[in-house]
């Protein structure tokens, strides 16, 4: 029996679109905000643990992606890595304000986690595709190697820093990352083809 | 494991910490595009997190409230001739008269337009220039911690009693095991005096072995090599003149370094 075909990341399309924004097309922001304003809001809300944060962090990002459009550089990187790095970025920014007022308040912030009304998702196969495939990999790596890849990208922290949060020595998290990098750079190649 | 191999993985870590800090990707080699595009895969792992539809709506009000209105729409937003100018006789007249006023305004605007437009431009063109710099100096700095973090040995540098600065001035050198690669870095240094330069000078075996000639910005000197001469046992910073023959140094030292401290 033939296995389905995967149905191709559409990054012709995505740079396409982004050229649309950058000529001021709402239409086209409106098709990258369904593509991945799923994904961007599930990297505000691990980063922030706040629906309500997150869902603000997502405005400012769709609103930065219409005022950039025409910064965007294909030969740095694709659309969706793109998008995937100005919402961590701005999450991890918004993080740090964040804990910098809580301390200043000492602690009067009140949990704002309002129950999050979830519509019908408007993902792509790809992208569920590519879920499976992460999920997949991400359990295979061993519980210390997801850790430090989990601290550097859902908290923003440098290996020194991870490594004096952690009391791990320095050279043990560089190991660590270095052999999850590898085995997911392996393991995702055909992923890592289509963005490149 | 190979020495380029090695070099591999450390560039792999710098990229990782680069982008752990927000650093935005440099058009740089393939090994940094795949780095960056795998890093940014990361999240797939994640649930997806549909937003509420009234984000979108939310959204689009935001750009609607921050929308420049085209030129045409205001034209037609113009509120109409006074109607007293569309009776008759020299109403005509006041009429032309009017369309010639709005027909310069016209021209004027559109003018005024294309200026922004180039401005704007322009303005865009220095923003992305401004970009580039600090993806290049965020490199430089990834580098530099990259050097100073896997620095095996470090030489502290202190002020000679010839030394002719009135400022203290304090230097290291760090040196990685491996590679012997190095790098300098002096604090407190005055600009040299016209037709000096400042020199670092490795100390051999063989004898004292020219590093490289100094340039002070702002009271710091900086300056790194991928190797230095075999068996070096100790530097020497000095003032020489411009254009000396380098083969041994003939100025002031400034600074000397002799006893390592192993990290």
């Amino acid at each position: 029996m033939r296995a389905p075909e995967e149905e191709k990341v559409p990054q012709d399309d995505d740079a396409a679109l982004v050229e649309r924004v950058a000529r001021r097309d709402q239409e086209a922001l409106g098709e990258l905000y369904e593509r991945y304003a799923s994904l961007l809001l599930a990297v505000s809300r691990r980063v922030l643990d706040d629906g309500a944060d997150a869902e603000e962090m997502l405005q400012e990002v769709f609103l930065q992606v219409w005022n950039q459009a025409a910064r965007y550089d294909r030969r740095r990187s694709s659309v969706s890595t793109w998008l995937v790095l100005i919402a961590r970025s701005r999450s991890i920014d918004r993080l740090r304000t964040r804990q910098v007022l809580d301390r200043t308040l000492a602690g009067v912030r009140q949990e704002n986690r309002g129950a999050h009304t979830s519509p019908e998702g408007a993902a792509s196969v790809w992208i569920d595709q590519r879920r499976e495939r992460l999920r997949r990999e991400m359990r295979e790596l061993p519980a210390e190697q997801r850790q430090v890849l989990d601290l550097a990208f859902f908290q923003g922290m440098t290996q020194s820093e991870i490594a004096a949060a952690t009391g791990i020595p320095l050279g043990t998290v560089k190991t660590r990352t270095l052999l999850a990098m590898k085995k997911l750079r392996k393991a995702l190649e055909s992923d890592l083809r289509e963005l490149l | 494991m190979s020495r380029e191999a090695h070099r591999e993985d450390e560039v792999v870590l710098e990229i990782v910490d680069a982008l752990a800090r927000g650093d935005a990707p440099s058009a740089g080699s393939t090994l940094e595009r795949e780095t960056t595009e795998l890093w940014a895969l990361l999240p797939y792992e994640l649930e997806p997190a549909p937003p509420r539809p009234e984000v979108w709506e939310e959204i689009r009000g935001r750009l609607a409230s921050s929308r420049v209105v085209p030129f045409p729409e205001r034209r037609q937003a113009a509120p109409p001739p006074p109607a007293s100018a569309r009776r008759g006789g020299w109403g005509t007249s006041a009429m032309a008269a009017a369309l010639a006023v709005c027909l310069l305004g016209l021209g004027y605007l559109l003018a005024k337009t294309e200026q922004q437009q180039t401005a704007i431009a322009e303005l865009a063109a220095r923003l992305a220039a401004a970009d580039d710099r600090l993806a290049e100096t965020s490199r430089a700095r990834a580098q530099l911690d990259m050097i100073t973090r896997v620095a095996q040995h470090v030489y502290p540098m202190h002020s000679t009693p010839t030394g002719s600065q009135r400022r203290p001035i304090t230097g290291k050198v760090f040196v990685c095991g491996q590679h012997q690669q190095w790098y300098l870095n002096v604090q407190g240094l005055e600009a040299p005096p016209p037709g000096y330069d400042y020199c670092l000078w490795f100390e051999t075996a063989a004898g004292m072995v020219l590093g490289g000639t100094m340039t002070v910005r702002d009271g710091v000197a900086e300056l790194s090599a991928p190797s230095m001469p075999p068996g070096t046992k100790g530097f020497a910073v000095t003032l020489e003149k411009t254009g000396s023959h380098r083969e041994k140094p003939q100025g002031d030292v400034l600074l000397l370094g002799e006893e390592s401290i192993s990290l």
